[in-house]
């Protein structure tokens, strides 16, 4: 039996070299298509951008990049603002990392600005188990990271133990590339992209009815019609609400790990001469529970908040709402420019410029006014 | 519990460490229970129909033993007949007639009023029927002894390999190896895991990457047409052929790890040159099942030729309609069971006018085009077998004249990965079909070798270069959606 075992220990071990191999030969991005399209494109013309937008679909959907840069720059020529949104759905905070990390590591010589939106920290569910996009960007480092994050914050033994063996044995699986050679087979012949994901003006943003027009047989058109309805829409933004106003002190952050991750990251971009901001959307489910905890501890400087559902109320209107968890195309048009607001701020913040000294924008007084009347 | 799942991956070397383990005089019993928690992951409540047709069939080959007047037998071989057809059809057929019935009943305006049985279909439950059965009547005919022990008797019929979905074991082959003691033989268990990891290649690199394609026409039909649906039928073909003879692969190598070996089920059946040695070697244990309790006592062969026309045609409607209660699997049995008739009419009546004599001096021509056109000819049939029902099974057929051509579609439509595109998956299951071919051939060439003896047989380098290999495409390439084996759902 000892013969066997050593046999078959080596035969696993060439093809995890070979596994790696293959994976060392690919650009980071190569197990997302999204990903993989956007960071192509980017690559393309990295020394035109000098800020990014990276996070899950509501950075996606909701930033859009050429908004984003006319807005700043009619405020603030100086900065001479140009962006990119590399929002992925699905996208998960630690990806995140992982992904401006491979960002700066490629070329950082432009790089000034860049925003994160906080989204899932370490949940992982068994119905993502084989799914190259979930778990491709697992690295010997930042696997352990997430191990030890979910034994952190998941409640419960069984959570405890089952969430990071299930990221264990997708850590394997990716190891072995179990399942990806056909991404391979797509990176190595150049297909692995889809156009579409750029979005219509090729700076990665795509608004979701902009999508659905572009695919009226997609799923979006389910979605849309499904969940629209004002009453589901005030019952999300009710619980949300509720979540928010009980977490919205906590001062204990169980994820001290992924705290850490995104202090390191600070201090990292800081030494790289970049200015980092790490947002916080408005998320449904039990999310609120660990990412407002985490949210606050982070310095002021470098987080914006949009969760609070009653400081923008023009976000949970249903016109402005393509589903429950995301804004459509106007929707995103007014969180673009309530963003542009509040990222100067911090920028200036960061400047050292204290924010009773800053203005805002106009746009941004006129849309809040509007809303509050409304709300009323 | 599905071969192609995580479950399995951890259940089989646990069983097989457990196994070897053990002292060797209470492995059956281990075999027994992990037979029974294979069987009960699916459905737990479903064993007990194991345990009825198990102590049934015990309790009646007893009873035989007993008597040798086979007189005296008879009452008790129908008994375990009945009993086992009964659970069959009960589960498997009884909505099928009914519904039939109601057919005929609203078109004569009679009130037909029997409620649907609204039960879900035991897995394996045609295997091991048919397994119990070909005991019962071994046992009445004297072919083989009534088994004593009770233990031997139910782990013989639940053993987990081929619990499921075959290869359908015959008492006398296999029962015996049950009560053999087998040592941990390196060189054994090493063909068992190479027999494993070529039926894992079969299953999850070729037939769940041809499945994408099948199900884009066979699940909308109507919306392909032309040749894309003779694509899509060969790519059925050889889907159903990787995803079967994967899993008795696995069976295969599963039992041979722990000593045991279980009777072949396929020996390259698209190499066949007639429709009769295709079923030579396509479900061998169900076409000899078929052949040893259907065919041979309706008279079989040694009666007037059309009444074994008729013999033929009907064992082989029975052994379509043995895959499933409905009109497509009868379809798919006589469509195959008319080939028969035709192709013996003509050995009989043309018995010169044939390939190999209209082209005598390009054998190889010959040998290819007869394979082709057998391999077509299986594919016709197969239409009705990847049908949901009969009426779709038309349209698909009507499709391929009425409507207009859609191959490049369906070589370039959505992949079950969603955004990729599916032209790489065409291009890569085109390429690991051309693998398959090119291993099936060398097999076919070398008759009754199989696949982990001619490994074996090869210099190390070139045994290492193909473990490399099998693991590398089976790793890298396996299709990882949940999909389970075709043959489970019969």
């Amino acid at each position: 039996m000892k013969k066997l075992f050593l046999r078959f220990g080596l035969l696993v071990l060439i093809v995890l070299v070979l596994s790696q191999i293959a994976i060392i030969a690919m650009p980071f991005s190569w197990g997302n298509i999204r990903l993989n399209s956007k960071y192509e494109s980017y690559v393309e013309n990295s020394d035109q951008y000098n800020t990014l937008f990276i996070g899950a679909s509501t950075t996606y959907r909701h930033i859009n990049p050429v908004e984003f840069d006319s807005i700043v720059n009619a405020e603030r020529p100086e900065l001479n603002i140009k962006s990119y949104n590399f929002g992925i759905p699905a996208n998960r905070t630690p990806q995140s990392v992982y992904m401006l990390e491979n960002l700066i590591k490629y070329d950082k010589s432009n790089l000034k600005y860049v925003v994160i939106d906080l989204s899932e920290l370490t949940k992982m569910g068994a119905d993502n188990l084989h799914k190259k996009e979930m778990i491709f960007w697992y690295t010997p480092n930042n696997i352990f990271d997430v191990m030890k994050a979910s034994w952190e914050s998941e409640k419960g033994i069984t959570k405890k133990v089952s969430v990071p063996g299930l990221h264990a044995f997708s850590f394997c699986e990716k190891s072995l590339m179990v399942g990806m050679g056909t991404a391979m087979v797509q990176q190595a012949t150049g297909m692995n992209v889809d156009e579409r994901t750029l979005g219509p003006d090729k700076r990665g943003f795509y608004s979701l009815d902009q999508e659905m027009k572009d695919d009226p047989d997609g799923d979006l058109a389910v979605r849309y019609s499904e969940l629209r309805t004002p009453d589901t829409i005030a019952y999300r933004t009710k619980r949300c609400q509720f979540l928010f106003d009980k977490y919205e002190n906590a001062t204990v952050n169980p994820n001290k790990t992924i705290e850490k991750n995104l202090t390191d990251l600070i201090n990292y971009c800081e030494q790289n001469d970049i200015k980092l901001i790490i947002m916080l959307s408005q998320r449904l489910g039990d999310r609120y529970e660990y990412l407002i905890p985490l949210f606050n501890q982070l310095p002021a400087e470098n987080r914006i908040g949009f969760q609070d559902p009653s400081a923008y109320p023009m976000l949970n209107e249903r016109e402005n709402l393509f589903d429950l968890a995301h804004l459509n195309a106007p929707g995103a048009k007014i969180f673009t420019e309530i963003f542009v607001g509040e990222f100067l701020q911090r920028i200036d913040m960061q400047n050292g410029i204290q924010p009773a000294e800053i203005a805002q924008p106009d746009s941004l007084m006129i849309i809040q006014n509007t809303s509050a009347d409304d709300s009323l | 519990m599905v071969f192609n799942s995580l479950h399995f991956l951890i259940f089989l070397p646990v069983v097989i460490f457990l196994y070897f383990s053990i002292p060797y005089k209470w492995r059956w019993l281990l075999l027994l229970f992990v037979s029974y928690y294979f069987y009960m992951c699916w459905k737990a409540e479903y064993a007990f129909l194991i345990v009825l047709s198990t102590s049934i069939d015990y309790l009646c080959g007893l009873q035989m033993s007993k008597h040798e007047d086979k007189k005296k037998r008879k009452p008790w071989m129908i008994l375990s007949i009945v009993m086992n057809l009964s659970v069959l059809f009960l589960f498997k057929y009884f909505n099928f007639f009914s519904d039939s019935t109601r057919v005929v009943f609203d078109s004569l305006n009679i009130f037909y009023n029997v409620p649907e049985f609204k039960l879900l279909l035991p897995v394996g439950l045609s295997f091991y029927t048919f397994q119990a059965i070909s005991y019962t009547v071994d046992v009445y005919k004297g072919t083989a002894k009534a088994e004593k022990n009770f233990g031997f008797f139910a782990t013989f019929v639940a053993y987990w390999p081929q619990l499921v979905a075959g290869p359908i074991q015959r008492k006398e082959d296999f029962l015996p190896q049950l009560k053999q003691n087998f040592d941990f033989d390196y060189d054994r268990v090493k063909q068992g895991l190479i027999r494993i990891l070529y039926g894992f290649f079969k299953k999850v690199v070729i037939a769940d990457r041809l499945a994408i394609f099948v199900r884009e026409v066979y699940n909308q039909p109507g919306d392909h047409g032309g040749f894309a649906i003779i694509l899509a039928t060969w790519l059925f073909a050889i889907q159903v052929y990787c995803d079967f003879s994967g899993y008795c692969d696995i069976a295969i190598g599963s039992s041979r790890i722990m000593g045991h070996n279980l009777r072949e089920n396929f020996k390259t059946p698209y190499f066949a040159k007639s429709i009769r040695e295709f079923w030579e070697r396509w479900h061998i244990t169900l076409t000899q099942w078929v052949r040893d309790y259907i065919y041979i006592p309706m008279g079989g062969s040694k009666v007037s030729f059309p009444r074994m026309l008729f013999n033929n045609l009907a064992a082989i409607t029975i052994m379509g309609f043995w895959h499933g209660a409905n009109w497509t699997f009868i379809m798919f049995g006589f469509v195959h069971g008319s080939f028969i008739v035709i192709s013996r009419i003509w050995d009989r009546y043309f018995p010169k006018i044939n390939l190999p004599t209209l082209l005598p001096k390009a054998k190889w021509l010959t040998n290819f085009l007869l394979m082709f056109w057998i391999f077509n000819l299986t594919c016709i049939p197969d239409i009705f077998f990847c049908s949901r029902n009969i009426n779709e099974s038309w349209i698909i057929i009507q499709s391929i004249f009425n409507q207009p051509d859609t191959t490049w579609a369906l070589i370039n439509s959505s992949s079950s990965a969603g955004s990729t595109p599916s032209v790489i998956e065409f291009w890569l299951a085109l390429f690991f079909v051309a693998i398959l071919l090119y291993t099936d051939y060398n097999l076919y060439t070398n008759k009754d070798v199989t696949i982990e003896k001619r490994i074996a047989a090869k210099p190390v380098y070139l045994r290492w270069g193909f473990y490399v290999l099998i693991t590398v495409l089976v790793s890298w390439f396996a299709v990882t959606t949940d999909s389970v084996f075709i043959y489970f759902q019969f």
